[in-house]
């Protein structure tokens, strides 16, 4: 009996340890995310260029590469999810500015990738969250598949393949939604306890998925 | 070439490219490793919300098209 109540309280603890990651995640999530669209509307306001759009991104990489991986157990490691998440949402302003420029349904698109991005983010982290399936097995697929979008999206910048980009958005789409899944999963079971690392992984899902969503209603829906 | 991008650009995303490939080639291989293996009922279940993300990202294009 005193060995169930010790089970039970391990059990109890493990669980208020799960749900303290997953309101932590959330609540800094909801931050950063608030954060890049001040940060985006402030480089909207600007009219910053492209390049210095760029900058920012490739800065923001470097960040989240080799900096934040290093602070990540440490209080800094919050200031510098702030400063990644600043970054991409800086070099988003000018992206955005040039979807409402070309297009005549721009406005539209953005509020609809944007609202579709909610949509996916709330409907799979509550699948993910209510079912409580173990999706940890799409760590590596998600590492490979993730890697190779990324080099696939630089050559269709680089050789000017609309159509590579295409197919990179949409494997986009679907890998985001895959890490959406296997991050709040690792959050339930244990897998990741540390929800500096759990934020900025969700955060990268969400920027990837609003630009991939974004492109693909451009190509199929967008009005010049 | 996409002569639309400046030069720095393209000389800086193809450094992008290496760094990521040569920095996280690796990672990636050890991943594929280390991941549990997941069985035919795992992958499954992940057919029915990628579906239906697949399904909802077309009726967001229909949506958008008007």
């Amino acid at each position: 009996m005193y060995e169930d109540r010790v089970v039970q309280g391990r059990a109890g603890a493990g669980v208020l340890s799960t749900n303290k990651v997953i309101r932590n995640t959330y609540m800094l999530l909801s931050l950063t995310l608030l954060f890049s669209a001040v940060t985006a509307g402030i480089a909207m306001a600007a009219n910053v260029g492209h390049g210095a759009g760029m900058i920012c991104t490739f800065a923001s990489l470097g960040l989240l590469w080799f900096v934040l991986p290093r602070f990540a157990n440490q209080a800094a490691g919050i200031g510098i999810v702030f400063g990644v998440t600043g970054l991409l949402g800086f070099g988003l302003g000018p992206i955005i500015s040039t979807y409402l420029q070309v297009f005549s349904n721009g406005a539209e698109l953005v509020m609809t990738a944007l609202g579709g991005t909610g949509v996916i983010f709330l409907g799979l982290s509550a699948y993910a969250l209510t079912t409580k399936k173990d999706f940890s097995f799409l760590g590596g697929f998600l590492f490979v598949g993730i890697l190779v979008a990324f080099l696939g999206g630089i050559a269709g910048l680089l050789f000017a393949m609309p159509m590579l980009n295409l197919v990179v958005s949409g494997m986009f789409v679907l890998l985001m939604s895959g890490m959406i899944l296997f991050q709040t999963s690792q959050i339930i079971h244990g897998g990741e306890t540390n929800y500096v690392m759990a934020t900025i992984s969700l955060y990268i899902a969400l920027y990837n998925l609003f630009l991939s969503l974004l492109q693909l209603l451009a190509a199929f829906a967008g009005q010049r | 070439m996409n002569d639309a991008l400046p030069m720095w650009t393209q000389i800086a995303m193809g450094a992008l490219a290496l760094i990521a490939l040569f920095y996280f080639g690796p990672k990636a291989g050890q991943a594929v490793k280390q991941s549990p293996k997941g069985s035919a009922s795992d992958w499954m279940g992940l057919l029915l919300p990628i579906g239906a993300v697949v399904l909802f990202v077309i009726l967001l294009i229909a949506l958008a098209r008007g």
